[in-house]
């Protein structure tokens, strides 16, 4: 079993062709400008989105966490939940949500083979991403092997923060890595909670190995270096097949709020 | 000018004309009567018209297809409108006409026709209040245009004299000879006009027709147009293998040129729901002339941009590529024409459902809304309505409309989901055993009325056989009828079953006061249905259950073919603005639609309701299978930027959903367009879009077509 933050089908932007994409829950880095901060805890969590709520209490009266409170307002104790979901299934407003579920990994390809018709047209594929989806190694394994049993066209997207041995093992059953740099040497750990050595490490190792790897930068203007710091990054890198440019958008800082953690203000 | 004196004279002498024949050989007082119905029929051109042909609607006529009549027809009101402009003495000669006329019109012979069978379940006329309604026309039809541009006027008039010669129905032939006499009659009075005002192109081309057979494109697109508008055909069939023995020779500008003259009077005929131009497809006898002419036709339909005509683009794996490609960049250029059909899924579809060979059912035509014919060899005219989530609700509320609370079917206990859907079964089937039979008399009647000699004489067999179109003449004579509300009924079954027989979150009663109470006090229950699995997410439990629908009401047509003797009886899932037309007299439903909320539009999900992209939309379309019917509509919204930035991957989406969707109607729209135009319509005077089986100008439609478009999921690449 893995757990799953969301499939996405009908993924235009995450490698070649029209792709479904997997994003897995759990990430070891801590990027400030985090796009998706709900992928970051590996287990699945609440969401409660303060503007749709009625202030019915119904969540409070089925939650065995005591989790809900109403002494002026709605107020959520997102350390005590455990993610049950019963509160979701009577929230009359759609006001909260679990980010993440467990799912089989043949529960999860069969999904992503209703949409073969449209890989074959398209040259696409499979991807998973996350979160980091080298956190569950074993899953993330078992899922590229079902795919490539499929012959379905493999892409993993990563941040790179894995031991080397685990990017070796991946090399048969990955067709495409999409890379992740997200900040020059003297920010990274800064900015990402980690410093970068191994990540340009096991990059490569990959390109040395001759994986094919399409490298990705988040774009978070006058925080993580310049286009030029990244250019002359990826330029040690010839085997690169593509360079890949992300720009930042601040959906994240609603997400962060409504899952109850911090959104640090970094620019 | 047409004064109202004009019309009255026109009125009076035309039904005097049909009493004077009342007793006259069919062929010959049908005759007659176009003579003088022509005579009144046809206007001046305007100034840019290239084409002779345009005409007015005459209060009574004879013609195949009316908008609410078939045949010899009378519309009351116009009558009313006209004797209420001219003088006394008129004013009673036509009153008194029209009291003889009334019961003598084709309409009212067909229902004075009518069993109990019919008359006790369905009124006459329809008003779309009760779970199925009746409707009048011979209309789908496809004449042998290439026939009518190789032989011309003489040369037909050759192959009947001929025919005729060996013996057989006298004044079948002699009836049709004088019908050609009467359409080069026309083509010289045309003529006559175009040179008094120095129309010199239009004039020689009406002269020439009247004479020989076209000798050109623009002879060829003129004899096409005063036929269709004389013999009422409203859908034109395969222009570009028609025209292709004409474009030799002739440049790319000046065929644009044509066809666009050509286009401007099927718009200035305004029958949004026809006009079909067919191009591209299999069994075309010129393919790669008919190519380039197609691809023009492609290129002038963008730069006319209107919502006429309906150009479909028929396709097949190894037809010249260039073909789709350009209807990509119609597409991209947010022009909605050509709409797509795939041959090499309909072709298959269309041998099973019509039962026959592969080599006839390459000839299928989709015709009106989305209809299927084979082209000058079947009649297939949809002359009934049924709706499918009126039945529902009538079956659940013991045979009654809620809204109205009249019982319209018989009550039928159940007991369990079993018991329920088999009730609801059998009040399909008992109105389309009503609406087949009357299909079948409709026919009868207007056989037993007319030859519909312009029709006879270019389809296949009918000549040959001596024998007019519905008196043995036409080869496969089938008939259609229009399936409504399939979706939302199957959306309702699905949250039916879950709700109250699987899990037992409410009861029967408690579901039937949450509808008849439009939710109001029901808000929870209303929450836990919408919850429930919907069409178009490529959710199994849901896709099952539309499977299991369409296949019920596919099935219960079939069952009437034999009955009634027709070659084939079909449902077509085609809808036009009916969806909204009808979801304004039908109550709230278990899907959590609210009362008088528009319905899903043909086979389309409901609105909003398709969540997991445009794959997913796309497979659950692909689940209904369409060999059981005669044509389906799939309306799809894109947003300009998807088609521009990511072309390749929107072609790809296309062409994996063709493997085995059949067709498409694809709306490219620049997101939040139509939400301001709602606002602003004054910024978008030119904004067409698919309403379903027709396309109009978004800003003149109706306000609850409107909310119902705006509804439908845009799909773009952020999803």
């Amino acid at each position: 079993m893995g757990t799953i933050i969301s499939i996405e089908r009908f993924s235009l932007n995450d490698g070649p062709g029209i792709r479904t994409t997997v994003f897995l829950k759990g990430c070891p880095l801590n990027c400030l400008w985090c796009h998706n901060p709900e992928s970051k805890k590996p287990r699945p969590q609440l969401s409660f989105n303060p503007d749709a709520c009625v202030g019915c209490g119904r969540c409070a009266e089925v939650c065995p966490c005591g989790v809900h409170s109403f002494a002026d307002e709605h107020k959520v104790d997102f350390a005590a939940c455990s993610a049950c979901g019963k509160c979701v299934g009577v929230c009359p407003a759609g006001a909260l949500k679990i980010y993440g579920y467990d799912a089989s990994a043949e529960e999860i390809m069969k999904t992503v083979l209703r949409d073969r018709a449209y890989y074959e047209t398209s040259g696409g594929g499979l991807t998973v991403s996350g979160g980091e989806p080298t956190m569950q190694f074993g899953f993330l394994k078992e899922l590229l092997t079902l795919a490539k049993r499929e012959g379905i066209h493999t892409a993993v997207e990563t941040c790179g923060f894995a031991p080397t041995e685990r990017f070796a093992e991946l090399l048969p059953l990955c067709d495409l890595f999409l890379y992740d740099h997200k900040a020059p040497a003297e920010l990274h750990e800064k900015l990402t909670g980690v410093p970068d050595e191994l990540i340009v490490k096991n990059l490569a190792f990959l390109l040395d190995s001759g994986a094919k790897v399409i490298l990705r930068c988040p774009v978070v203007d006058g925080v993580n270096g310049t286009n030029e710091r990244r250019r002359a990054f990826a330029a040690r890198f010839p085997k690169l097949l593509a360079v890949e440019e992300l720009p930042y958008h601040d959906l994240g800082r609603t997400k962060a709020k409504r899952i109850g953690v911090d959104y640090p203000d970094f620019k | 000018m047409f004064t109202a004196k004009d019309h009255a004279d026109y009125i009076i002498s035309f039904i005097n004309t049909y009493r004077e024949h009342e007793n006259a050989p069919r062929g010959e007082r049908e005759l007659a009567c176009l003579r003088v119905f022509a005579s009144a029929f046809f206007l001046p051109f305007d100034d840019e018209d290239i084409f002779a042909g345009r005409y007015r609607e005459l209060a009574v006529g004879f013609t195949p297809q009316e908008h609410e009549y078939n045949g010899y027809y009378m519309y009351d009101k116009k009558v009313e409108a006209v004797a209420a402009e001219v003088d006394a003495e008129t004013r009673e000669k036509l009153r008194e006409a029209a009291d003889w006329f009334r019961d003598r019109t084709t309409v009212a012979k067909t229902i004075a026709a009518y069993p109990e069978k019919i008359t006790s379940l369905l009124p006459p006329m329809a008003d779309y209040e009760d779970a199925a309604s009746l409707l009048y026309r011979i209309g789908g039809t496809f004449p042998d245009y290439e026939k009518l541009v190789t032989l011309g006027i003489p040369g037909l008039k050759a192959e009947i004299t001929a025919r005729a010669a060996q013996g057989g129905d006298a004044d079948f032939f002699g009836s049709m000879l004088g019908a050609l006499d009467l359409l080069a009659e026309v083509a010289l009075s045309c003529a006559e006009a175009a040179r008094a005002a120095g129309k010199d192109e239009m004039a020689a081309s009406c002269e020439g027709i009247a004479a020989h057979a076209p000798a050109n494109m623009h002879e060829a697109l003129q004899l096409i147009t005063l036929f269709a508008h004389l013999s009422g055909n409203l859908d034109y069939g395969r222009l570009d293998d028609i025209l292709a023995p004409f474009a030799y020779g002739v440049d790319d500008e000046e065929i644009i040129r044509l066809l666009i003259g050509f286009y401007r009077l099927i718009v200035f005929r305004g029958w949004i729901w026809d006009g079909r131009v067919v191009v591209g497809g299999r069994a075309r006898k010129h393919e790669k002339t008919a190519d380039r002419v197609a691809l023009l036709a492609i290129e002038a339909s963008r730069r006319y941009r209107e919502v006429l005509p309906q150009l479909t683009l028929r396709f097949y794996d190894g037809q010249d590529p260039a073909l789709l490609e350009k209807a990509f960049d119609n597409f991209a250029d947010g022009y909605i024409y050509p709409m797509l059909y795939s041959d090499d899924v309909n072709i298959p579809a269309v041998e099973k459902s019509f039962g026959v060979d592969r080599e006839t059912a390459e000839h299928y035509m989709p015709f009106g809304c989305g209809e299927y014919v084979l082209e000058h060899c079947s009649l297939g005219t949809p002359s009934g309505t049924i709706n499918l989530l009126k039945v529902l609700e009538a079956t659940l509320f013991d045979g009654r409309d809620i809204r109205r609370g009249k019982q319209i079917l018989p009550k039928r206990g159940f007991h369990d989901f079993e018991s329920l859907f088999t009730a609801y079964s059998a009040n399909v089937d008992m109105l389309m055993e009503a609406l087949a039979l009357q299909e079948k008399i409709e026919y009868d009647v207007m056989g037993a009325d007319a030859h519909l000699l312009y029709y006879s004489m270019l389809y296949d067999d009918c000549i040959e056989r001596g024998k007019p179109l519905l008196s043995g003449g036409v080869r496969y004579l089938g008939g259609t009828m229009e399936s409504y509300g399939n979706i939302n009924t199957a959306d309702s079954l699905t949250a039916i079953k879950s709700v109250v027989y699987d899990r037992k979150l409410a009861t029967l009663d408690e579901l039937k006061a949450a509808l008849a109470a439009d939710f109001k006090g029901y808000e929870d229950l209303r929450r836990v249905l919408l919850a429930c699995p919907k069409y178009g997410n490529d959710d199994d439990e849901a896709d099952a259950m539309a499977v299991r629908v369409h296949e019920q009401v596919c099935a219960s047509a079939n069952a009437q073919t034999e009955k009634v003797g027709l070659h084939t009886y079909k449902v077509v899932i085609i809808n036009n603005s009916m969806n909204t037309t009808m979801g304004v007299l039908t109550g709230a439903s278990a899907d959590g639609r609210g009362a008088c909320d528009p319905m899903a539009n043909g086979n389309n999900p409901m609105g909003g309701r398709d969540k997991s992209g445009p794959t997913a939309m796309l497979n659950s379309l692909t689940k209904l299978d369409p060999s059981l019917h005669a044509g389906a509509v799939q309306n799809m919204k894109f947003t300009t930027e998807m088609f521009n930035k990511y072309r390749e991957k929107t072609k790809a989406l296309l062409a994996a959903y063709f493997k085995k969707g059949q067709q498409a109607m694809l709306n490219v729209l620049n997101k939040g367009d139509l939400e301001d135009a709602l606002v602003h319509p004054e910024k978008y005077p030119d904004l067409i879009v698919r309403v379903g089986g027709f396309a109009a100008r978004f800003v003149e439609l109706d306000p609850d077509v409107q909310r119902e478009i705006v509804s439908r999921t845009l799909y773009g690449n952020d999803n």
